[in-house]
């Protein structure tokens, strides 16, 4: 029937068929599918032979690549009430969404207690499963190769005592090429951590000899042929924890960077830096007095003269010609600049070392000098409730509050041992925290200057930090405190003076911190180090989520022995990823994400698409975009690979605010680069998104499938795994 | 057919005269018939191209003895599509339509023999693909082979892989 009309060639012989040599029809087996290759066995003998023949296995596996499924997994399924599980053709589940799972025993694994699938690597499924005695769970892992139907016995026994499995444990199985070994990586989340959604999320490539880890401060490590890793010999499961010894690597951010042309001076370094309170303008001091203030010239691409990257800012002269110039006493590097800005922006109050001035920020026009030292001031700060009211933190470590219009005195507060760092307002909860050099914190009623509690940071082992400027900053709660100092970063609950959590030196950022600063969101925090590199934390765990090395922004001459280093770094008060650093050879630079990495502080999941290591994320609520490493391991060849609009997502079922705030989870790029295949928690089903036409249609399937654990599985006739 | 041969003498003077790599490559099918095709088209056929670069371009009128007159057409066909960076799934689909079993045996057989990378791993695919879900009879009667092993033999095979045989086709005996 299906014989072309109007044949001219006439059969040679209608009885005897066109015979293909062993070598051709070896190669039009290499493209067949498993399951027929299996019933080929009883072809011939030499069909039977070559089935299992090492080298048409590895052939086969390779074409088969090809074809990907994704293994699915049924908890309970309705069909029998029992887990199960089904690897599916990803080609027939994108061609017709609309499947009834095969019930044929054939690739569906019935097993009560089979409760996961672990990974797939070279045709095999590592499940895991376990039965439970009185406190304690047996776990144990199996292989299972479905298009052999091959299972192996019950391995690597362990004993779980932990509550949750899924919480605390994080499996990857892949092969390692150089030891030919298959292995199981588990990492437990460190309880003493204690942290929520902390665990690191394990991924291996397709050949499965590199392995992703999702660093709990937020970078991904990859353990390239496992060096670190313990071999798996006889399938043994080894137990590893990880820790951050390989190299790490870091989200992809690209920067816009504008170094403000006007330096502070030879040796003067940027010691205090403040964006005014509508984020027109930045207010620089410098270690010798020297005061700088920069706007932005409104432009049509910058309407209200807001501060940015993307523009260099003027230094600003008023008409009247006046300079912010303090008097420095000789001894000027010991003097400690300090700067406050009234919240109407219209007056700004500073010292170095000398008399404390108040001035105008419109004409610099300094209406008041006050307080002659000895002892300097050392922190200045306007009461927030009253612009009248300024604290003045003295090296003699005492806390004067002065009113400013008649020159009184109002209160003295003592307790600090050594001179005060900085000092926070919260309103909410009444408080004041100042902080001293020795690293001290104390709270003070707002209202009546009580003391009401003092304590003092921590280093691991219950030891008191060494002294060192200890720096202070209110979240927009104004519940959460950030402290820095030169050891660490550390968040505490300024209503009980508790520490919420502590960030140490260390991987790629080690060496001491010099300032650190939430953004005006309270998402993330800036931190900048000696070393010049900054780093970028998620606000609530302290995870490190980007970094940016000096040279992003420094174009230093390497012989120059002196190093430039940030001293100092200020948040915007409105935009939450723009910030600005005072350096060390008296720069002041901007920085900002360009507008594709506004991603940062988010938890993103790391997966393997057409064999290249990606990320997803959220931009804006409006997007959802995803990274691929180009090369491995190649910092620097991160590129945007897709970027999917929430409204081309949308589904009867759910609107775009659903799919804007729910978790979501790419599993496979088809290798056309067609289609990708999406899991979400708000969905029952997975979503199969068009990238040509940009369409999403979800699949219809009536099982109950946690998409959330599909892994991608090639078949294969390999056997490896039971001869071992 | 008369215009076919008498074109063929035509380029054969031409090829003589003027070897220029810009000149048409004549394919001669196992029955004698002149196909002309592009230069870059030859460059698809491996077996052709080395023939060509081993005369330094002076032969161009090429022998295929193995392939008949009849397949000729679907490999040049593939190939011209294959150039244009046109092959689509929709084409691929088409192309095969039109072949019954033996075509396609046949046609693998000129794939393999020209050395045309994509052609027989497309028509591999077409092949595993129409023995995917047949009985075992069936694949062996496709390709005419005999069952060498002893019936206890494959009574024994059969009942290990009996899990397999799941949503096997009915044998369609119209279709070789």
């Amino acid at each position: 029937m299906s014989d072309p009309p109007a044949k001219s060639r006439a059969q040679p012989d209608e009885d005897s068929p066109v015979s293909l040599p062993d070598e051709l029809i070896t190669e039009v087996l290499s493209f067949a599918d498993a399951k027929t290759l299996m019933q080929m066995r009883c072809v011939s003998k030499f069909w039977n032979f070559i089935v299992s023949d090492p080298k048409f296995v590895k052939l086969h596996f390779k074409r088969s690549a090809r074809n990907p499924h994704l293994t699915l997994f049924l908890s309970k399924s309705h069909l029998d009430g029992d887990n199960n599980v089904v690897p599916f053709s990803v080609s027939r589940l994108v061609e017709n969404p609309l499947i009834t799972l095969p019930n044929n025993p054939y690739y569906r694994l019935r097993d009560k207690e089979c409760r996961f699938v672990i990974g797939s690597c070279n045709g095999w499924l590592c499940l895991l499963g376990y039965s439970c005695l009185s406190d304690y769970r047996q776990i144990w892992f199996r292989f299972w190769n479905p298009a052999t139907g091959k299972m192996s016995q019950k391995l690597g026994y362990m004993w779980d005592h932990m509550l949750g499995l899924y919480t605390h444990f994080k499996f990857a199985f892949g092969y390692d090429n150089l030891s030919e070994t298959y292995k199981i990586v588990l990492s437990i989340l460190d309880e003493a951590a204690n942290r929520t959604n902390s665990l690191p999320r394990l991924k291996f490539n397709r050949e499965g000899n590199l392995l992703a880890v999702t660093t709990d401060d937020g970078g991904f490590k990859i353990l390239a042929n496992a060096d670190s890793l313990k071999y798996l010999r006889d399938i043994e499961a080894y137990i590893q924890r990880f820790d951050a010894n390989n190299g790490l690597i870091f989200h992809p951010v690209q920067y816009r960077i504008v170094t403000i042309p006007e330096n502070m001076g030879p040796d003067n370094k940027v010691v205090r830096l403040r964006y005014s309170n509508n984020g027109d303008a930045l207010l620089a001091l410098g270690s010798k007095g020297i005061q700088k203030l920069w706007k932005w010239i409104p432009n049509a691409l910058n309407p209200m003269g807001m501060a940015t990257a993307r523009f260099v800012p003027k230094e600003y002269r008023p008409s009247s010609g006046f300079l912010l110039t303090h008097d420095v006493p000789n001894d000027s590097d010991l003097a400690i600049p300090c700067i406050d800005i009234s919240r109407n922006d219209a007056y700004g109050v500073s010292a170095c070392g000398g008399l404390i001035s108040l001035f105008n920020l419109i004409s610099f026009r300094v209406m008041t000098s006050f307080m002659q030292p000895p002892p300097a001031a050392t922190f200045l700060a306007f009461n927030p409730e009253d612009n009248n009211t300024v604290l003045i933190e003295r090296e003699d470590s005492e806390i004067h509050i002065f009113n400013i219009r008649y020159h009184e005195l109002i209160s003295i507060l003592k307790g600090h041992q050594m001179y005060i760092t900085g000092i926070v307002f919260s309103r909410r909860l009444d408080t004041m925290v100042s902080s001293s050099a020795d690293g001290e914190l104390s709270s003070w009623c707002m209202s009546t200057w009580v003391n009401k509690k003092s304590v003092s940071i921590q280093i691991p082992g219950g030891r008191n930090a060494v002294a060192g400027e200890t720096k202070v900053q209110f979240h927009v709660d104004e519940v959460k405190l950030l402290v820095c100092h030169e050891t660490q970063i550390a968040i505490y609950d300024a209503s009980e003076m508790e520490l919420i959590c502590q960030w140490l030196p260390r991987d790629g950022l080690s060496s001491a911190i010099t300032s650190a600063a939430y953004s005006c969101n309270g998402q993330l925090v800036y931190a900048t180090f000696i070393d010049g590199n900054i780093g970028i934390f998620d606000a609530d765990s302290l995870q490190l989520r980007s970094r940016i090395g000096s040279s992003a922004y420094l174009y230093q001459n390497p012989s120059d022995s002196q190093n430039v280093y940030p001293l100092v770094v200020a948040a915007h008060p409105e935009n939450s990823y723009q910030f600005a650093i005072g350096l060390s050879d008296g720069y002041v630079k901007i920085i900002e994400p360009t507008d594709s990495a506004v991603w940062l502080g988010q938890k993103v999941p790391v997966i393997w698409l057409m064999d290249c290591l990606c990320f997803s994320h959220d931009d804006k609520r409006t997007h959802f975009v995803i990274w691929k490493m180009e090369e491995f391991g190649v910092e620097e060849s991160w590129a945007q690979l897709l970027r999917i609009s929430y409204q081309d997502l949308q589904s009867v079922h759910h609107d775009v605010v659903d799919l804007q705030y729910s978790q979501w989870l790419p599993l496979h790029l088809s290798d056309h680069a067609n289609t990708l295949i999406l899991a979400n928690n708000q969905e029952r089903q997975a979503i199969l998104y068009n990238i040509r036409d940009n369409r999403a249609v979800r699949t219809r399937i009536t099982d109950e499938i946690q998409w959330f654990s599909a892994k991608v599985h090639i078949e294969s006739l390999f056997s490896d795994i039971l001869e071992a | 057919m008369a215009e076919e041969v008498s074109s063929q003498m035509n380029s054969l003077s031409i090829s003589e005269t003027n070897p220029s790599s810009s000149a048409t490559i004549s394919l001669v099918s196992g029955d004698d018939i002149v196909f002309k095709v592009e230069p870059t088209i030859a460059k698809e056929m491996e077996t052709v191209q080395s023939f060509i670069d081993e005369t330094d371009g002076k032969i161009t009128t090429i022998p295929l003895p193995n392939i008949s007159s009849h397949d000729l057409p679907y490999v040049i066909e593939y190939c011209e599509k294959s150039i244009a960076g046109k092959i689509t799934k929709e084409f691929e689909a088409e192309f095969v339509k039109k072949l019954n079993n033996e075509e396609v045996k046949e046609l693998f057989l000129a794939a393999n023999y020209l050395n045309i990378k994509k052609l027989l791993d497309f028509l591999s695919q077409v092949i595993a693909d129409r023995i995917a879900n047949k009985s075992v009879e069936y694949v062996r009667r496709y390709f005419g082979i005999e069952n060498d092993f002893t019936p206890e033999e494959e009574a024994k095979l059969r009942e290990e892989l009996a899990w397999t045989f799941t949503g096997v086709d009915p044998d369609d005996e119209d279709e070789n």
